[in-house]
């Protein structure tokens, strides 16, 4: 059986593939399972094991071709064929764990008995295997559990060994040096890989974060560095205030992971040792600046705001148990205006946007007294209660364009403005569709669907989009009447502020 | 090579007895020491990039052999000449040339950027020498190579592509770019084929440089 993984994703996300590959190759022994990435991925791509032959699509060269003044795109074109030809062949199975546009493309232009993920049919409509994977097409909300979902579309269990190539010879020798610490430091210390690869914090947090570990009698520090000169800075700051009684691990590529498995914990800011760590199911805390990085990896991994407030103390606490890891997040969370749930560190951290959405919209099948049970369950109400005013104002905007764009479609034909006007209401509803940020889940679903015109013929575009916007004017109906239910129900313990904006049903 | 009507080449010996030539009665190189000369120019040119060269000119080849004396096996030298013949003499009197010298006389100068490893070596920025007699000769040549700019319409490209690419677009849309192209896809084309989401995958890659008809 020949087998296509496209992840055209241009960063470290694609190490999670790492399962998804092997649970394939448990699923089909004898498969040859090949991968097409970008070539900027390629030192991440070393680390897939069961691969037969991995694929690269050269983007920095394309992208060099592009930008410069000499090249004609025509270069640019060939390369990508050039690259791609090898692949032209008939697979029996090309999946797209990822999603992102560029691998939907590439999936729509190479040939499979079957697909899976979204691509393109040849009259340019979207085709998935699962709804979540077009609203991720539609610019929608980032899907923490992409890989479940694949994995269950494609009827895999998912692997949690032999994903990730691990140097025998230097897990060895690292085994042995491990053994030695463990000996020295008491074994009943967790040892806590701190890694300095883009570190972005300051010395003073870098060395509290240390100072914190070393003084804990559950933790003891280990640095974690590669061959820039950030890192020797920061390694050199901290044995010079230490002494020289810091333990540094120097990582080469080809020791990264055979390093990584000896430690209890690790923490970076770097997201290529966080999905590493992640794959070799290693506890990890990554310090993000960014909200848009918030997801996790496994149900050990999370992702923590770096805010001042609570950097170093409450990492330490986390790790090492003693307090409630559910109150550090919620409140990171809360200042970085964006909802996390957890209540210990082997709960999966997920934004709230995405799962209330899900919830919303019914995808799981619940009723909606389950769905209250378990969102009350998930996030506190005072949470739930700031989600539903972001919601509440959403829909109102959401509701009210709507409505005049309506109005304006039966007025199409009634004056010579009822043209322009329609146009201009239809859109300033896509832009508010599109900024929509509570409700995207359904918003950006809409938008992506009115922007393709399907036809030339005048009437038909006008009836199809009429179709699509009541579809969404049903959208918004259940999403304001759950909403309304969730605050009904929220309103007996908690009161709510801003009672006179709630949205009225459509 | 042009204005082959009406080229009259000499080949003189100098004072120093080296040779040296002249064109429609323009010394190319000093008549009294010419391979001197060579040295002073090379000397004091400023060199930032001692891996690549680019001579504009060739002559009697006394600049590309002082470069070929001090330069090292990694070292690599296009030399654009408009004359084809002082190529061809060069060659026939010279073996240095063969190390690592590449010579262009194309009759449009844009043609040179139909050659992607030219394009390529021209990204690396190669220090660029003249012959001056021959740079001041042909200013207009030289000048529209100094100034070329990439098309990024589909007709000034399309005989680069490969053939199979190239058969699949339709003259119709000879006059688009590749962005334009790949709007006209999304939007009006009735049947999509395979061959168009190569485009579409390649504007993806693209699409945070830049796109007009004609390259910035």
């Amino acid at each position: 059986m020949q087998i296509l993984i496209i992840n055209c994703t241009q960063s470290s996300t694609i190490i999670s593939d790492a399962k998804v590959i092997s649970s394939l190759k448990e699923a089909h022994p004898y498969s040859s399972i090949n991968y097409l990435t970008l070539k900027s991925n390629k030192s991440d791509s070393q680390f897939f094991n069961n691969l037969a032959k991995v694929h690269f699509i050269d983007d920095s060269k394309i992208k060099n071709i592009a930008d410069s003044p000499l090249f004609s795109n025509a270069f640019g074109i060939n390369e990508l064929f050039t690259n791609l030809e090898p692949l032209n062949k008939k697979w029996d199975l090309i999946v797209s764990p990822a999603n992102d546009e560029l691998s939907s493309l590439l999936l729509s232009h190479l040939e499979s008995k079957d697909k899976y993920g979204s691509y393109f049919d040849s009259s340019f409509n979207l085709n998935s295997t699962v709804k979540e994977f077009e609203i991720i097409n539609a610019d929608g909300p980032k899907l923490c559990n992409k890989k479940e979902i694949f994995c269950s579309v494609l009827n895999v269990e998912i692997e949690e060994s032999t994903s990730i190539k691990v140097d025998e010879e230097i897990s060895i020798y690292a085994s042995k040096n491990f053994h030695k610490i463990r000996e020295r430091f008491g074994k009943n210390k967790e040892l806590v890989g701190v890694s300095l690869v883009n570190f972005k914090a300051s010395k003073k947090e870098l060395k509290e974060l240390v100072v914190s570990l070393m003084d804990s009698n559950k933790t003891y520090p280990i640095l974690l560095t590669d061959n820039s000169s950030e890192c020797k800075i920061l390694s050199d700051y901290l044995n010079q205030f230490f002494e020289n009684k810091l333990i540094t691990i120097k990582m080469e590529d080809i020791a990264i992971t055979a390093t990584l498995v000896h430690f209890d914990h690790i923490i970076a800011f770097s997201s290529r040792l966080f999905e590493l760590a992640g794959a070799l199911n290693i506890p990890t805390i990554q310090i993000s600046h960014h909200i848009e990085n918030f997801k996790v990896r496994n149900n050990n991994h999370f992702i923590l705001m770096q805010d001042e407030s609570i950097f170093p103390n409450q990492i330490i606490q986390a790790i090492t148990g003693s307090k409630d890891l559910s109150s550090i997040v919620f409140s990171l969370a809360t200042k970085a205006g964006t909802l996390l749930s957890t209540s210990h560190l082997n709960k999966t951290v997920e934004t709230i946007n995405f799962n209330m959405s899900k919830l919303f919209l019914r995808r799981s099948g619940l009723s909606d007294q389950e769905i209250y049970k378990i969102s009350t369950n998930l996030y506190s109400q005072s949470q739930i209660n700031r989600y539903c005013e972001h919601v509440k104002e959403e829909l109102l905007l959401s509701t009210k364009k709507l409505l005049s764009t309506l109005r304006s479609l039966k007025q199409f034909r009634d004056n010579i403005t009822g043209p322009e006007n329609f146009l201009k209401s239809l859109d300033e509803l896509l832009t508010i569709s599109r900024n929509a940020q509570y409700i995207e889940i359904i918003t950006k679903d809409f938008a992506f669907k009115a922007e393709k015109s399907e036809s030339n013929n005048v009437e038909e575009n006008l009836k199809s989009l009429e179709a699509k916007l009541f579809s969404f004017k049903n959208d918004l109906k259940a999403y304001t009447g759950f909403t309304g239910l969730l605050l009904g129900n929220l309103n007996n313990q908690v009161s709510i502020k801003k009672r006179s904006q709630q949205p009225q049903s459509i | 090579m042009d204005d082959s009507n009406n080229l009259l080449i000499e080949e003189l010996q100098s004072k120093s007895g080296h040779i040296n030539l002249k064109i429609n009665g323009v010394y190319i190189h000093s008549n009294l020491d010419p391979v001197l000369e060579a040295q002073e120019v090379v000397k004091n040119s400023t060199i930032k990039n001692d891996k690549e060269f680019l001579l504009f000119g060739l002559g009697a080849g006394h600049i590309l052999d002082q470069l070929l004396k001090t330069s090292s096996e990694q070292t690599t030298i296009h030399v654009i000449e408009p004359f084809t013949e002082l190529i061809n003499s060069y060659k026939s009197k010279s073996e240095n040339w063969k190390k690592n010298v590449i010579f262009h006389s194309p009759s449009n100068i844009q043609n040179l950027f139909y050659n992607q490893s030219f394009i390529e070596f021209l990204n690396l920025k190669p220090s660029i020498i003249k012959v001056e007699t021959i740079y001041e000769m042909k200013r207009d040549y030289f000048a529209n190579f100094l100034k070329f700019r990439a098309s990024n319409k589909i007709s000034d490209f399309r005989e680069i592509l490969i053939s199979k690419i190239a058969d699949s677009i339709e003259i119709q849309h000879d006059s688009s770019t590749v962005s334009e192209y790949c709007d006209y896809i999304r939007k009006e084309e009735k049947h999509v084929t395979k061959d168009h989401f190569l485009f579409l995958a390649f504007n993806k890659i693209t699409s945070t440089s830049q796109d007009s008809s004609c390259k910035s």
